[in-house]
């Protein structure tokens, strides 16, 4: 997985890079966040399906993270895999396979930010940066 | 905005001078000493894009603990026109009316230190902290979590567990009023239900502290400090739902910005006109979660104060815990200004401000009319508070202070730095001990993380926003 934590002085942030396309940067910001909360599981024996709509690509990437969060933190649902069914610049199904082992998590995040958000294509790939709340 | 320019104006502030896109010019309230800090992130830029929004009033101001935040930086302070003025969520924060308040005890440091091992103990075994805490003592039903988002603090009280005398010394007196829970969203719902009664993580904290200096006598008595005594602080919010009202409504923000053709500069500075309707929805939402975080600290102080009864084997009334204050810290408010000396109603936002109204002023509670308003500045854990009181200067920066000491380093550079058990010992050096929820709280949180408290105290007592009444050192630490 291509990320890398950011420096700042309040909050926390993640880069993430080198993505082929949007679904994978998608992928990658979401198992980035994941890993650095704790949120993850090794177990897959149950689902969740989420429905994001966003006012653009950026903020259809927020609304994503924070509909995953708010699985993790109220729901305690952990998880092990996610599967992107369909995404547009605005819309986008997914489904969350884990497990609800109501396992602590160890880093909390209150949300994902639309600070200085802008998704970049790079000869290299997709890229972003996204601030999170602490 | 790329050359932004900053030049000095007097000893305590700073002025970024209007350009580009700026409708106003920035003040940013800082000694000599605090400027060299400022330019180590984009704190400064954020004042800068604040004053970009619309209707924006006088100028976008920062407190002395300014540093780099989302959208608004921390410590800003705007005030925005009824007419034609915004609202914006961001400018408020995720943590809706975090806050701090400080209680009163009539017990001296001589009687507290000897069992601080044991006492701390107890009281963190009783407030749950830390990542995604919950109180299944406090859990509440749907209906009972509206009813606590729209009476706040007065809702614990009548249900037993505060005393009657705490709502008055409340900012709003424990409740805002206007609140809707109509407004809130089912999500927030979810997350505020278990969460009544607790911490949280991150810079959240219980401390038990000794007044260790009083600056001035009178004051302090009207405030009821002496030298020696022991007092408590707790600071926390709105947890989960506070986050999630703000999410919530920053998403449908951008949406209505783009549709009234309000140029963000970021983002995450999404607004609505005052008079929208998205604006008065967010209104009755925040007001909701504000209402929930004085009921949240209140309901923290009642198990704080049955620790110390069972602890010490006398009441809380004969242990003096008593509030002295309680005053929020992220919050947009409708609130009445003077602006080149014509009295006007404007949408005040402090993000990491703490509200200070001058002596006189009739929101007051009859105690504190004399003095102004008690200003609760906790400084990192390592080091010392203080209490403050509104001064008049208060009137340039929209009745507003300072809310802390304000971070310095990242939380990864003082993972970087620092080694818990370092920290742990060097402060037991010190007699200050310390309990935390995790092991990079303490890293996250360690004493140079954080300015000196003092050089932020310094700016704004010099500035002539607040006195200087009292200065409390820790003895004991709770983090969540």
């Amino acid at each position: 997985m291509a990320y890398q934590t950011v420096d700042h002085t309040a909050d926390f942030g993640i880069r993430v890079y080198g993505a082929k396309n949007i679904e994978e940067l998608f992928l990658q910001a979401a198992y980035a966040i994941i890993k650095e909360t704790g949120a993850g599981s090794k177990i897959s024996d149950a689902e969740q399906e989420i429905f994001c709509l966003g006012f653009d690509i950026e903020d259809l990437l927020i609304s994503y993270l924070n509909e995953i969060l708010f699985m993790v933190q109220t729901n305690e649902f952990r998880v092990s895999k996610i599967e992107i069914n369909s995404i547009t610049d605005t819309r986008l199904n997914a489904r969350l396979k884990g497990s609800y082992t109501g396992l602590p998590l160890k880093f909390y995040v209150k949300a994902a930010t639309q600070h200085d958000l802008k998704i970049n294509k790079t000869p290299d790939g997709y890229e972003t940066t996204v601030i999170f709340d602490v | 905005m790329e050359n932004i320019n900053i030049h000095r104006i007097d000893p305590w502030r700073l002025e970024i001078k209007k350009c580009g896109a700026m409708k106003a010019s920035g003040i940013v309230y800082a000694n000599h000493e605090l400027e060299k800090l400022l330019l180590m992130d984009q704190a400064i830029k954020q004042v800068a894009n604040v004053a970009c929004l619309p209707g924006i009033i006088g100028s976008s101001m920062a407190m002395p603990d300014i540093h780099w935040g989302y959208g608004f930086p921390i410590g800003g302070v705007a005030a925005f026109s009824m007419d034609g003025g915004i609202v914006s969520p961001g400018g408020v924060g995720y943590d809706i009316n975090c806050g701090v308040r400080c209680i009163r005890t009539n017990m001296v440091e001589d009687e507290v230190r000897p069992v601080i091992s044991m006492l701390l103990p107890s009281i963190y075994n009783s407030i749950p902290c830390g990542v995604g805490s919950r109180n299944k003592n406090f859990k509440l039903t749907s209906d009972e979590l509206s009813r606590v988002m729209e009476k706040g603090a007065s809702w614990v009280v009548k249900k037993g567990f505060g005393d009657d005398d705490d709502i008055q010394y409340h900012e709003d007196r424990g409740c805002i009023e206007g609140a809707d829970p109509d407004d809130v969203s089912k999500k927030a719902f979810e997350r505020g239900m278990p969460e009544l009664g607790t911490l949280g993580s991150g810079n959240h904290f219980v401390e038990i502290d000794i007044v260790d200096n009083i600056y001035d006598e009178d004051k302090a008595a009207v405030f009821g400090l002496f030298i020696g005594q022991v007092l408590i602080q707790v600071h926390t919010g709105s947890r989960g739902l506070g986050h999630q009202v703000c999410d919530d409504f920053i998403h449908s923000m951008i949406a209505v910005a783009s549709r009234e053709g309000i140029i963000l500069p970021d983002r995450q500075l999404a607004c609505a006109p005052l008079m929208s309707r998205e604006a008065q929805r967010y209104f009755g939402a925040m007001k909701s979660a504000a209402n929930f975080a004085y009921a949240n600290r209140e309901i923290i102080t009642f198990i704080i104060r049955d620790v110390f009864e069972k602890f010490f084997s006398r009441s809380h009334e004969k242990l003096g815990m008593s509030l002295l204050y309680d005053c929020c810290h992220n919050i947009a408010k409708i609130e009445t200004i003077i602006e080149k000396g014509r009295e006007m109603k404007a949408c005040i936002h402090r993000k990491g401000a703490t509200r200070a109204l001058i002596p006189g002023d009739k929101r007051l509670s009859e105690r504190y009319i004399k003095t102004g308003q008690p200003v609760l500045v906790p400084g990192d854990m390592g080091r010392q508070s203080f209490i403050l009181a509104a001064d008049k200067g208060s009137n340039q920066t929209f009745y507003s202070a300072c809310h802390g000491a304000g971070r310095l380093l990242s939380r990864k550079e003082a993972k970087r730095q620092g080694r818990e058990r370092m920290i742990i010992d060097s402060m037991m050096k010190d007699g200050i001990h310390v309990i935390a929820a995790s092991k990079a709280t303490i890293v996250e949180e360690m004493p140079c993380a954080y300015k000196d408290v003092s050089m932020v105290v310094d700016t704004v007592t010099g500035a002539g926003i607040a006195s200087a009444v009292a200065r409390l050192r820790p003895l004991g630490i709770i983090k969540g």
